[in-house]
């Protein structure tokens, strides 16, 4: 994510035009080496020893190297090994815009260094955060908006980041949107998370980003909103929340959650916290709110239902 | 005397090798399995299993369709005598009823009834029937709530195959429970 994010500064700040970036980041994408890969290439890990560990994640919110060394596969030290070779990975992405001359090299490394300083990163958080530490990037992308919308929708946050990577798409890149609501969706799906710290979750998007996190959930190719396309968005915003209590749990928090609904061309009414979520297939908004009460959604075709 | 013992040795390996080579290509059956499909078929396919497992029914409470529709397929994969399917814990209820199934995999946070209030009731109707907890939410509460209510089982979602059949497997060596 830290490619995606960084790119994006780049095209925000001028520096890169739209074009140029999709090209860099086609290219870092085609490049980029995944840390299971790059532990079987060190000879640390058996191929299905790592289809063992990215399961057990997508059960479970761990990163690779905790699951694998709870499994006994890695040691602390060879962790340490792939952390640091994983690191490298967003030199791609520089590759791409100077051998494109997009940039010069100086350019690069001279935004790269704004961008430390925008974020206020410290040396360590820069480093997690090039080693592709999501908790710590989203945690510098909510201090930008404030100090409580960190402690509120943080966690939640990070996860649901994580879990778009697991589940739909690799190129993920997180924005707050400009408005706050009341909106409109083509699609929506949402799911209330009640008890001591209520949540209301939400994904809304247009017909073909729905699609996409649809077929990638699904691990079949849909072409149409039927039942099974929102069955798809449906559980993964289930299970994204369901690992969301257990997360919470562990914590000391019991919460509970009330079934997901899909609708059609919902309006949404109520403040919450609206996150664009860019992926390889355009955008979609993830809306939440710590105040489900103060939310209204009215759909404009009633078929409102659980599938 | 030495060499013939190792001859045999290496005649012995070759046997055996062709033996797990034909039984590897009899369980392919033109479907292309993964390697961990591949070994659990071969499990499920053990003489022993495969006595008992044409008359087991199963029933699938969920209210996603999605999870309905990959369970399903999963199941059809162990030739039980039917694949019930329910979208929520009052329509499995009333299954229950009417079919009596053997083996239960409950969803927990559904819509009319939830899964736990459902096994509370097929417990009390059936109590030996093999109720299977397959939810996101695998919270040490939770979990608690269900064993209290005589869950059989508890499954994390997403789902993993080779969980259903290591499942499968042990409910099916247990023998049928609601005779």
């Amino acid at each position: 994510m830290f490619s995606q994010s960084f790119g994006h500064y780049l095209l925000n700040h001028g520096l890169i035009t739209r074009e140029q970036l999709t090209d860099a980041l086609e290219f870092q994408k085609s490049v980029h080496v995944r840390f299971g890969v790059i532990a079987v290439d060190e000879g640390y890990m058996m191929p299905a020893q790592v289809e063992e560990v990215h399961m057990k994640q997508k059960q479970v919110d761990k990163r690779f190297g905790e699951i694998a060394t709870e499994l006994g596969y890695l040691t602390d030290k060879q962790v340490e090994t792939l952390v640091s070779k994983q690191k490298q990975n967003h030199l791609f992405l520089a590759q791409a815009l100077v051998d494109r001359e997009y940039m010069t090299i100086d350019q690069f490394g001279a935004a790269l260094n704004d961008f430390k300083n925008a974020y206020s990163l410290s040396d360590d958080q820069f480093e997690a955060i090039k080693s592709g530490n999501i908790e710590t990037l989203v945690e510098k992308f909510l201090d930008t908006q404030g100090a409580e919308k960190k402690v509120i929708y943080g966690k939640y946050l990070s996860l649901f980041a994580k879990h778009l990577i697991r589940f739909v798409d690799d190129q993920v890149y997180l924005e707050v949107a400009a408005q706050m609501l009341p909106r409109h969706a083509n699609w929506f799906v949402h799911q209330e998370i009640i008890g001591e710290s209520p949540l209301f979750t939400a994904i809304a998007a247009n017909e073909e980003v729905f699609l996409h996190i649809a077929s990638q959930f699904a691990e079949e190719k849909l072409t149409e909103v039927d039942e099974l396309a929102k069955a798809s968005v449906c559980e993964f915003l289930n299970l994204t929340n369901g690992v969301y209590l257990v997360n919470m749990s562990n914590w000391g928090i019991e919460l509970t959650m009330k079934p997901q609904a899909a609708l059609e061309s919902a309006l949404v009414d109520g403040e919450s916290f609206v996150v664009t979520v860019n992926t390889s297939k355009g955008a979609f908004q993830l809306l939440l709110s710590d105040q489900p009460e103060r939310i209204s959604i009215e759909p404009k075709i009633k078929s409102e239902q659980t599938v | 005397m030495h060499q013939l013992k190792r001859f045999v040795k290496i005649l012995k390996n070759i046997v055996k090798m062709e033996l797990m080579i034909s039984n590897f290509h009899e369980n392919l059956e033109g479907e292309s399995y993964g390697s961990v499909e591949l070994l659990t078929i071969n499990i499920l396919k053990s003489k022993e299993l495969t006595n008992m497992e044409n008359y087991l029914n199963v029933l699938i409470c969920d209210d996603s369709l999605l999870i309905r529709k990959k369970l399903r397929d999963t199941l059809a994969k162990c030739k039980f005598k039917e694949i019930f399917e329910a979208e929520n814990g009052n329509v499995a209820v009333e299954m229950v009823k009417d079919h009596n199934p053997d083996l239960i995999f409950m969803d927990i946070v559904m819509p009319e009834k939830d899964g736990i209030e459902a096994l509370k009731e097929i417990k009390s109707i059936y109590p030996n029937t093999k109720v299977v907890m397959a939810s996101s939410v695998g919270t040490s509460e939770l979990l608690k709530k269900a064993l209290e209510n005589g869950a059989y089982d508890f499954i994390q979602k997403p789902i993993k195959q080779e969980a259903v059949f290591n499942l499968i497997e042990k409910v099916l060596k247990e023998g049928r429970v609601n005779v």
